[in-house]
């Protein structure tokens, strides 16, 4: 590389050599009018053309397939998103790149923006196998245990006669064990959506009252089960967030479930809805156990039960407030705890007050994973 | 009312039968695949179809698409049984005609209420 360098005539030139020696792309284009000023070899292979050949019809809003405003858009929020890479595909090619775009430089020429290209062609390529196999094992896993739990409530349902209350037992344990097999599948289901940045968010202006409600009605058979009572308390009704309904409903059915799982018998879990500094604050509150302090920096851990000794008993698979951390943030919001041991756990969710930037949201889907 | 389900694993055909019929409220016709599906639909009046989405041969999206070129099946709602449930694929079932989507595995105690009210909707 040395030599390389030694033989140029001048340091642009011997920065020119060493990036035609690069063999990802690069390209720099002119700050204000978007056209290319500059690119390497390896950026003619992919777009097709040669230096000598001019580079006057391209500017980035081609590369990118986008028009002018939708570029300026997007640099501007490249901006504010510490240059996150963007997604292109050259489908005829079929080649995908990330996109690495640095904000205007100052060069000879003027302002630019350099634009690094990788080559992400085999990561996509595995990427698309692995849901793949994640969709078909969901399936494959799923087809036996729609058999296994469906034949076990229809015996329970009493369709195949009565049953002696030992064999009804037997069977509710199966039953419930298959219930956990069918949240462990749920739940490395949402895990690989939120690792892949592929977890879908449908927000809408969501008033959270009315969720609660819905969440309470959902675990009010799990709570009985464990003999403890769901109240809402303090309820403010008049509070929206933009928030995803269902994945709300999902975060709440968990927090609520490990309330009642960790509550005492004839204990009380409650709800509460208020307004907190900038945010919307569902509190979870519990008078069970309580966390031990020494397993509080665990708790949003993957795989991770604190304060259980018996897995099968807790009927938890340690995924769940990891899930729940990642659906909470990815909204805009944040979750904590407060716990005292021998008292019980409260769990705050905070969910932004204002309509949380459409756009800061559905910019994922550009941008690569 | 009768229901045309077309599903290939033999104990879910079973179970679901067994499901809607105990309730007194279906009457269950079952194919086990979607070529068997169709020949028992030209000579069948069901109100509701019942398909599986993956099954060997024709899948359930391509069986609705035979199903719809019979007359008096054109019109008839279709409900996906389906284990696939991520919800770019549950997207993709309810565009090529079906009213809704019931994701395995299902309660057989619920499961007639359930399209009860997918049909209300």
């Amino acid at each position: 590389m040395n030599d390389l360098i030694s033989r140029q005539s001048t340091p642009k030139h011997a920065a020119w050599a060493i990036l035609d020696r690069i063999s990802d792309p690069v390209v720099t284009f002119d700050a204000a009018t978007f056209r290319v000023c500059y690119f390497n070899q390896a950026a003619e292979k992919i777009a097709e053309i040669s230096r000598e050949s001019g580079n006057e019809l391209l500017d980035l809003p081609a590369w990118l397939g986008q028009n002018f405003d939708e570029t300026e858009t997007l640099l501007g929020k490249r901006a504010k998103a510490a240059e996150k890479p963007v997604r292109l595909d050259i489908a005829h090619l079929d080649l995908h790149f990330e996109v690495c775009l640095k904000m205007p430089t100052e060069l000879e020429t003027g302002a630019q923006i350099v634009g690094v290209f990788r080559d992400i062609t085999q990561r996509a390529e595995s990427d698309r196998l692995k849901q793949e196999l994640v969709s078909t094992v969901s399936h494959e896993l799923r087809s036996p245990l729609t058999a296994i739990k469906g034949a076990m409530g229809l015996v329970l349902a009493g369709s195949a006669g009565a049953i002696p209350d030992r064999v009804r037992g037997m069977i509710e344990i199966a039953q419930r064990n298959a219930d956990r097999l069918i949240l462990i599948i749920n739940d490395i289901l949402d895990l690989d959506k939120i690792s892949d940045g592929a977890m879908l968010f449908d927000n809408v202006d969501t008033n959270l009252s009315a969720e609660i409600g819905t969440a309470v009605e959902l675990v009010a058979g799990y709570s009985e089960r464990f003999s403890v009572k769901v109240e809402i308390g303090a309820l403010d009704t008049d509070l929206v967030s933009y928030v995803d309904p269902n994945r709300l409903v999902q975060v709440l059915v968990n927090l609520l479930s490990n309330a009642i799982k960790f509550s005492y018998a004839s204990g009380t879990v409650t709800v509460n809805l208020t307004r907190h500094e900038d945010f919307n604050r569902i509190t979870v509150v519990d008078a069970g156990e309580g966390i031990p302090e020494s397993e509080q920096k665990l708790l949003f851990e993957r795989f991770v039960q604190v304060g259980v000794k018996n897995r099968a008993a807790a009927g938890g698979t340690g995924l769940g407030l990891s899930i729940v951390k990642a659906i909470v943030e990815k909204q805009g919001g944040r979750i904590s705890f407060e716990s005292t041991l021998g008292l019980g756990t409260k769990f705050h969710v905070d969910l932004p007050v204002l309509a949380y930037a459409r756009n800061d949201i559905q910019i994922t889907g550009s941008e690569t994973k | 009312m009768i229901v045309l389900h077309i599903e290939d694993d033999m104990d879910i055909r079973e179970i679901a039968k067994m499901a809607l019929e105990m309730t007194g409220e279906f009457t269950v016709l079952q194919a086990d695949c979607g070529e068997a599906g169709l020949v028992i639909a030209k000579d069948a009046s069901p109100e509701v179809l019942l398909l599986d989405v993956m099954m060997p041969g024709m899948t359930g999206p391509e069986a609705l698409v035979k199903l719809r070129e019979m007359d008096h099946l054109a019109n008839v709602p279709a409900i996906y049984m389906t284990a696939r449930v991520q919800a770019h694929e549950i997207e993709s079932f309810k565009k090529t005609g079906a009213i809704g989507v019931i994701v395995k595995p299902f309660d057989p105690v619920t499961l007639g209420q359930e399209i009860l009210d997918i049909l209300q909707e």
